[in-house]
């Protein structure tokens, strides 16, 4: 339900870069932090401690799954996690309420700025 | 520098012992080597990078090791976990809800007689002066009932928001509880005020009415709490519009049935009885209108209001041995006080184990109801 999902909104900065990241494809926890990293422009630089505690709390509500623990490019062993449909949902219900905020930027005279 | 990142990555390992258990041993080794990754990137970039990795550690850390501990703790989970959740939020809510409702409603309507008598007196006699009839004066007594029962629906709706709402759905929760609240306080008072129950019904008929009425409660209660967890307007403003239906309705059909002198029949029970059943009837129409699945909440609402109220008032007066204080001539005001408490402690007591079942119920359902989007 539509009701269910808004209740999670909107989400923290950090859980939507950790979401935009797995979307593009499933990685391991370094892999996130440096995604975040360049997807945010350097501003959003994630600690261990914060990314492994929101990962944590993403696979308990069954927004990301444990894909698989070593990546075909490295020789040890490591957690891959990809996005489930729940989180998908999320994700894309969040980008549309962020589309409406800017765009309500926009018909309030702001269509230089943003 | 290897030296450095050798302690530091030790220094971080014997801080990971701070987590819980389960939490170290899902994640430990990978954040371990992650962190070791990060001190290996930010050392080829020097100190001032090494040092800003540190300092993010070091500001992250206890926040987060409270949050996996909060999260951790097992009673919490359980407290946290559907059905269990709303069963709890719905027993201490309608629980408050039904104690504060009987309070209120008394304070709401001594209020009113109190503020509104002197008015309605002179009025009634200026009606009389012109009219020579007394109609004017009970309807006045009637619509401050009505009023108070909408005040104290309000204030039901508040606390139905405060407990089981969110942000996003409180305003639909306060109008959902007043309706819900409102509309089975309304009909009960206009069927137990438009004919003599006592002169034309017998004792069986007035239990049998009476039960059909606490069905209705149930159901519109239940009705309400579904219908603000799915909202549609259409439905909605067709539950609104029953504020005024249903109470002329019911009070023009028992008009209709007296202007036929058909009320010294048996078809008068008769009809009062199917009047009761299109009612409930149209109110699990409006559900199945609003959400279009079986609407299993207002089932079990039908049938756990009467169960429970009647549960309450067993536990009440057979095992709490609460004293029956009979009303009639004579009655002080020391026995309208216990009477009032009395009533406050049956309907908070009924109001937990109606909250509960509502509660689970809805917990259930949104537990087997993973989000989706709605185009």
């Amino acid at each position: 339900m539509k009701n269910s999902i808004n209740t999670n909104l909107p989400l923290s900065e950090q859980t939507y870069f950790i979401l935009l990241s797995l979307r593009t494809s499933p990685k391991h926890g370094y892999a996130i932090v440096k995604d975040v990293e360049s997807l945010s422009n350097g501003r959003v630089i994630l600690s261990v401690s914060t990314l492994y505690t929101t990962l944590k709390r993403l696979l308990d509500d069954g927004w990301i799954r444990l894909k698989d623990t070593t990546p075909k490019d490295s020789n040890r062993p490591r957690k891959i996690y990809e996005l489930t449909k729940t989180g998908g949902n999320i994700l894309l219900v969040e980008v549309q309420r962020l589309g409406t905020l800017v765009s309500a930027a926009r018909t309030s005279g702001m269509e230089g700025m943003v | 520098m290897k030296k450095i990142l050798s302690v530091l990555t030790v220094f971080y390992s014997w801080l990971l012992r701070f987590y819980p258990g389960s939490f170290r041993e899902e994640f430990s080794e990978e954040m371990l080597l992650d962190f070791r990754d990060t001190l290996d990137s930010a050392s080829q970039n020097g100190i001032f990078s090494l040092s800003m990795v540190l300092l993010r550690e070091l500001r992250d850390i206890p926040i987060n090791l409270l949050q996996s501990h909060w999260k951790e703790s097992s009673m919490l989970k359980i407290l946290r976990s559907q059905p269990v959740s709303n069963g709890l939020r719905g027993a201490i809510g309608f629980g408050i809800g039904f104690a504060s409702v009987a309070i209120a409603g008394w304070g709401v309507s001594n209020w009113l007689y109190t503020a509104f008598e002197p008015a309605i007196a002179n009025l009634s006699i200026w009606y009389y002066d012109i009219f020579h009839d007394e109609i004017y004066i009970l309807l006045s007594y009637d619509i401050l009932s009505l009023i108070s029962f909408a005040l104290t629906g309000v204030i039901f709706g508040l606390l139905f928001a405060l407990f089981l709402g969110d942000r996003s759905n409180r305003f639909r929760y306060i109008f959902a509880g007043t309706l819900g609240w409102f509309i089975p306080h309304a009909i009960s008072h206009v069927l137990s005020r438009s004919f003599g129950w006592s002169f034309y019904l017998s004792e069986s008929q007035s239990n049998i009415l009476g039960i059909t009425g606490i069905i209705l409660t149930g159901v519109l209660l239940s009705a309400t709490f579904s219908m603000s967890e799915s909202y549609h307007k259409k439905t909605f403003k067709l539950l609104a519009a029953g504020v005024i239906v249903y109470p002329l309705g019911v009070y023009l059909f028992i008009k209709f049935l007296l202007f036929m002198w058909i009320e010294i029949t048996p078809w008068f029970f008769i009809a009062l009885i199917i009047l009761m059943v299109i009612i409930i009837g149209s109110v699990f129409a409006l559900v199945i209108m609003n959400d279009r699945k079986i609407p299993w909440m207002v089932i079990v609402g039908a049938v756990g209001y009467p169960v429970l109220f009647y549960a309450a008032s067993f536990i009440a007066y057979t095992i709490f041995h609460l004293p029956v204080i009979q009303l009639g001539v004579g009655i002080s005001q020391e026995d309208i006080n216990i009477i009032n408490l009395h009533d406050t402690a049956i309907n908070a007591l009924f109001g937990v184990l109606f909250g509960l079942l509502m509660g689970v119920v809805l917990g259930l359902k949104k537990k087997n109801s993973p989000p989706q989007i709605i185009v």
